[in-house]
């Protein structure tokens, strides 16, 4: 085992998930721990934490833990500390970085606040080293569905923001209004498997101001309309072919505004990540896109989508591999939406 | 003796936008919100309305906190806009942290109705329904606390 201390140890909190991974400066991921409620098991007595930061304060301290013993080291072997700032839930975040602070003050290690956005862009990274820019990066999951550019490397530009509800938040609430079940996207992939997705229409929102922001609350609500119009239930003959349809009407309006993006940038390659990059209707039709346009499509390994603290301990140390200024470790705080300019 | 609730229709969001920025044009900054309405009735559209009373500049920044339980915007004063949403269980509920939020500022909450506890303070109630036309009727009553 090296004992030169190249090893960072990160920590997100953001939303549901507790995580930690052990990541050495070369971007070698040595563990990564992530705390959701599927994974739950014995040591926790099966009891499944709710987003409520109390929980996170409860597990934090064993999947810290676990992060370190899956990377045989200690945490004297640590030459410095990530933790995600925002943007999430803010007493989440506040949970992960106390912790972290505590850390880096009992250590004297340096601790770098990662933004949760760039942090899910940084998954692409993990598995393609050679992205060209510059690119265009749409980060789609539960809570966020936003549009950055990215000039160079480590450079961010937000380009678009949803203005009502996120893509995988609309598609919770139709998931659950028909009694699908929790977390929806999933779910209606699943149950869209083979459905006609022309079946039913769908207006593909448009902002009148011509601006890349997203909006899928008008989605949502036709979705609604439809299925009291149609009387659609979980066992309605159509049901496939209706979910196929929503599901791709997401995808289409999701899509759009990267297309939108492409005619008015100069980019070289598109980026997709967060949670909803496992759907596999999302994910085909993006790397479509990116062919029909001749520019290179990438995405993060399925297992990187959701959150974990890999891609926030890959971020710190690009970070530290570039010389970025690390600020103030201790003034640390925490931000509920976008990162502070 | 209880008051008949006032009643507002709009038939557009605009509409509900400007009804809900009335209304709350003349808050003074503890003021308490809960909307209640069905998925898609526009709760969330409500709570763009009342921002743009508060002075929050940029209406577009408020958008839905179901995934993130509450987001903060800063108008004349901060407000909370909360999301019961995906929360089920009381302790989560009280867990949000409502001992900091109620007297620092405006607290907006849609999926009310899984709050079975007293705030303490009068609130504002709002039941958006959808009508047959897809208008919406929007009824508006206040509740004393059961603590006053």
């Amino acid at each position: 085992m090296e004992i030169s201390a190249n090893y960072i140890l990160a920590i997100e909190t953001s939303c549901d998930e507790t995580s930690a991974a052990v990541v050495s400066f070369d971007r070698q991921i040595r563990s990564n721990v992530v705390l959701s409620q599927d994974l739950i098991h014995a040591p926790f007595g099966g009891v499944v934490p709710e987003l409520a930061s109390r929980q996170h304060l409860k597990t934090i301290l064993p999947v810290v833990e676990e992060a370190l013993r899956r990377s045989e080291l200690k945490l004297q072997d640590i030459a410095a500390f990530a933790v995600t700032q925002g943007p999430g839930l803010i007493g989440s975040l506040l949970v992960g970085v106390c912790f972290a602070k505590a850390l880096a003050y009992y250590y004297h290690r340096p601790l770098i606040g990662i933004d949760h956005l760039q942090a899910h862009i940084e998954s692409v990274f993990l598995s393609h080293r050679d992205i060209p820019f510059p690119s265009l990066a749409l980060i789609v999951s539960g809570g966020h569905t936003s549009l950055f550019y990215l000039p160079e490397r480590l450079k961010y530009r937000l380009l678009g923001r949803t203005r009502d509800d996120a893509a995988g938040e609309a598609l919770d609430k139709v998931a659950k209004f028909l009694g699908l079940g929790y977390p929806g996207g999933p779910i209606i992939e699943r149950l869209a498997e083979g459905g006609f997705a022309r079946a039913f229409a769908f207006a593909i929102p448009r902002m009148k101001d011509n601006s890349l922001d997203f909006s899928f609350s008008g989605l949502k609500t036709a979705a609604l309309k439809l299925i009291k119009d149609e009387e659609i239930t979980a066992s309605h003959a159509q049901l496939k072919d209706f979910l196929a349809s929503f599901e791709s009407a997401i995808v289409e309006s999701l899509l759009f505004n990267l297309s939108q993006a492409l005619s008015i940038y100069k980019a070289e390659a598109i980026l997709l990540c967060g949670g909803v990059a496992r759907n596999r209707r999302l994910r085909s039709c993006f790397l479509e896109l990116g062919k029909e346009k001749g520019v290179k499509a990438y995405l993060p390994l399925p297992e990187y989508c959701t959150d974990n603290a890999a891609m926030v301990g890959a971020l710190a140390a690009e970070i530290i591999r570039l010389n970025k200024p690390i600020a103030s470790p201790l003034d640390l705080d925490a931000y509920a939406r976008f990162k502070p300019d | 003796m209880k008051k008949k609730p006032l009643l507002f229709i709009s038939n557009s969001e605009e509409e509900t936008i400007a009804i809900a920025r009335n209304l709350a044009e003349s808050w003074e900054g503890k003021e308490i919100a809960f909307l209640y309405g069905e998925l898609g009735a526009g709760k969330t559209v409500f709570a763009r309305g009342l921002a743009a009373g508060l002075g929050v500049r940029d209406i577009y920044e408020v958008c839905s906190p179901s995934f993130a339980l509450v987001n903060i915007y800063y108008g004349r004063f901060p407000i909370y806009h909360v999301d019961l949403f995906r929360l089920d269980r009381r302790e989560d509920i009280i867990d949000l942290g409502w001992e900091d939020w109620i007297g620092q500022g405006v607290i907006i909450v849609e999926w009310a109705e899984k709050i079975d506890f007293d705030l303490g303070m009068p609130i504002f109630k709002i039941e958006i329904k959808v009508g047959q036309k897809g208008e919406r009727e929007i009824y508006f009553s206040l509740k004393e606390s059961d603590n006053l």
